[in-house]
C-alpha cells in the first residue's frame, strides 16, 4: 500500500504520465495529426471530480512544462490550461451532473477552445499561421481516446483515491 | 480544501497565475540573449527535458523494439532481391569511394597551394528521437543524446532513416546532459541560409509549420526551376555548406510577391517517419592528410570536402579531436 501522502499526488502524476505520453515519438504521420491531448482530458476530470488535488499551482507548472518541452512560447500552455480551468470552475457543477457522454462532448469543446486560444495568442504575439490539420486533429483524437483515458483516471479515482 | 471553501481566494490565485503567464507570454517572446528570464528559461529547459527524458525512453522502448520487428518481417519478404540490389550499390560505391579519397587529397594538397584554409572534418554521432513535441505551431524533437556525448546548441542535425530520406532536419536548441531539443526545419523560427546547387543563387529557407517550407530573397529573374536541389550556403556560421536541404517544389512569380519569387521547397526528409538522426558535432580542422578512422558507408551528400567519424549515442567514448597524419 502507497502511503496517503504519495496517494494524494496520483493524480498530479497521471498529468506528468499524459504529458510524456502525448509527448512521445512514434513514427507515423497519423500521430503528428491525431495526437491526443491527454493532459487536457486529465485536468479536465480532476478538476471536475478532485479538485482539492490539482489545484491551481499544479496546473500552471504542468502548463509550463509543456512549454518548456515544445520549445514553444512560454506561457501559452500554461495560460490556455488556466483558462480551461476557469471554465471547468464555472460549468463544473453543471456537468457533473450530466452523462458520461456529456462530459465527453464536455472535453471535445474544451480541446477546441485550447486550440482556438493557441491560435489566437500565436496569431496575436507572432503573427503565425496554423497548421490546420494539427489544430483540428488534435481535439478529434482528444475527443477519440478520452473514453479509453478517462476510464483509467476513474479505475485509479475509486481505487485509490476514495478515502484520500 | 481551503481553497475549495474559499471561492474568491481561488479566484484570485487563478488570476494571479494567469497574469502570471501573461506576463511569461509577453516577456519570452524575444527576450535578449543573455538577459535572466532567458537564462531561467534555458535551466528549467533543461531540467524539464532531463527529468522526462528517461521516462521516454522508457516508453519509447516497445515502441522501437516494434517498429524493428515490423522494419524486419516486411524486409524478409525482399531480402534476396534487396541483397541483390544492394551487392551492385556497393560495388559502384567502392570505386566512388576510391575515386572520393583521390579527389579530397587532390583537393587538400590545391588548397595548400592557393593558401587556402584547410576544409573542416567533423565527427558524428547517431540519436535516436524519443519525443515528438511538435504542436500546431512548432516542430521539434528530442533525441537521446545530450552534453556528455558532445552536443551542444546549433550542433547540426540531419535525418538518417532510409524511408524519411537523408538531409538537414534542424539544430539544436537546447540540450541537457542526456537530451537534446531539435528545432525541425518546418518550425516558424527556422531560417536557414541556402544556395540552389545548380545555380549557386543564395536565398533563406524558413519554415512555415507547413509540410513544405518558403524559400525568401529570391529575385524575379532568377535561374531556378522546379526540381533543383537545395544545399546550405554555409553562411551564419551555423550550418555547414553543402547539406542537402531539399527540393524545389514550386515557383511563382505575382504582382503580390513584389520583386521576389514566391517558392516552395519540398524537404528532403520526411519529419513524421524519420526515427533517428546524424548530428554534426564540431567541426575539427584537419590538417593536409585525412583522419584515421573513417565511416565505412559512403559519405553523404552533405560531407562535401569535410570527412567524417559516426558513432552511436550510446557509446560514451570521450570526444577527442581527430588525430592528423
Amino acid at each position: 500500500m502507497f502511503p496517503s501522502l504519495l496517494i494524494a499526488w496520483l493524480p498530479a502524476l497521471t498529468l506528468l504520465l499524459a504529458v510524456t505520453l502525448q509527448e512521445m515519438f512514434i513514427p507515423l504521420e497519423a500521430w503528428s495529426v491525431l495526437r491526443p491531448d491527454l493532459l487536457l482530458i486529465s485536468l479536465s476530470y480532476w478538476r471536475l471530480y478532485r479538485p482539492d488535488l490539482c489545484t491551481i499551482p499544479l496546473v500552471f507548472v504542468i502548463g509550463l512544462l509543456v512549454d518548456l518541452l515544445s520549445g514553444s512560447q512560454l506561457g501559452l500552455n500554461a495560460f490556455s490550461k488556466l483558462i480551461l480551468l476557469l471554465l471547468i470552475g464555472r460549468f463544473g457543477r453543471r456537468l457533473r451532473t450530466l452523462s458520461f457522454l456529456h462530459v465527453l462532448f464536455g472535453i471535445l469543446l474544451l480541446a477546441i477552445l485550447d486550440a482556438s486560444l493557441h491560435w489566437l495568442i500565436m496569431s496575436l504575439i507572432k503573427g503565425y499561421e496554423a497548421h490546420w490539420p494539427l489544430l483540428l486533429g488534435r481535439p478529434l483524437a482528444t475527443f477519440l481516446i478520452a473514453p479509453l483515458w478517462v476510464s483509467l483516471l476513474i479505475y485509479l479515482h475509486h481505487g485509490w483515491l476514495e478515502n484520500v | 480544501m481551503i481553497l475549495l471553501k474559499h471561492p474568491s481566494r481561488q479566484l484570485l490565485m487563478v488570476s494571479v497565475a494567469l497574469l502570471a503567464a501573461l506576463l511569461l507570454l509577453t516577456f519570452s517572446s524575444n527576450p535578449p540573449a543573455n538577459s535572466l528570464l532567458q537564462r531561467s528559461r534555458d535551466t528549467l529547459q533543461e531540467w524539464a527535458m532531463e527529468g522526462i527524458s528517461p521516462l521516454l525512453r522508457l516508453f519509447q522502448t516497445p515502441v522501437a523494439a516494434s517498429q524493428s520487428l515490423a522494419g524486419r518481417i516486411q524486409g524478409m519478404q525482399h531480402i534476396e532481391q534487396e541483397n541483390h540490389k544492394l551487392k551492385l550499390e556497393l560495388d559502384r560505391l567502392n570505386s566512388l569511394s576510391v575515386r572520393l579519397e583521390e579527389l579530397s587529397l587532390e583537393n587538400q594538397r590545391l588548397r595548400l597551394l592557393l593558401g587556402m584554409r584547410p576544409s573542416q572534418s567533423t565527427q558524428e554521432l547517431v540519436a535516436r528521437i524519443i519525443g515528438n513535441t511538435s504542436s500546431a505551431f512548432a516542430r521539434s524533437f528530442l533525441i537521446d543524446a545530450g552534453q556528455e556525448e558532445g552536443v551542444n546548441n546549433d550542433t547540426t542535425v540531419l535525418g538518417i532513416s532510409a524511408k524519411a530520406g537523408g538531409g538537414l532536419l534542424g539544430r539544436v536548441v537546447q540540450s541537457s546532459p542526456h537530451s537534446a531539443l531539435i528545432l525541425a526545419l518546418p518550425d516558424y523560427n527556422s531560417r536557414i541560409p541556402v544556395m540552389v546547387q545548380r545555380s549557386r543563387i543564395r536565398a533563406i529557407v524558413s519554415g512555415r509549420n507547413k509540410p513544405l517550407l518558403e524559400m525568401e530573397f529570391v529575385p524575379k529573374g532568377s535561374d531556378i526551376k522546379p526540381g533543383d536541389l537545395v544545399i546550405t550556403s554555409g553562411v551564419g556560421g551555423i550550418f555547414p555548406k553543402g547539406i542537402p536541404v531539399g527540393r524545389i517544389h514550386a515557383i511563382a512569380a505575382t504582382e503580390e510577391t513584389g520583386m521576389f519569387h514566391l517558392i516552395s521547397v519540398k524537404p528532403l526528409v520526411d519529419f513524421d517517419r524519420v526515427e533517428e538522426v546524424r548530428l554534426l558535432l564540431n567541426p575539427i580542422i584537419e590538417s593536409a592528410s585525412p583522419p584515421i578512422q573513417q565511416t565505412s558507408a559512403p559519405p553523404p551528400a552533405s560531407a562535401t570536402s569535410a570527412s567524417t567519424t559516426t558513432r552511436h549515442s550510446g557509446q560514451k567514448a570521450a570526444l577527442a579531436p581527430l588525430p592528423p597524419r
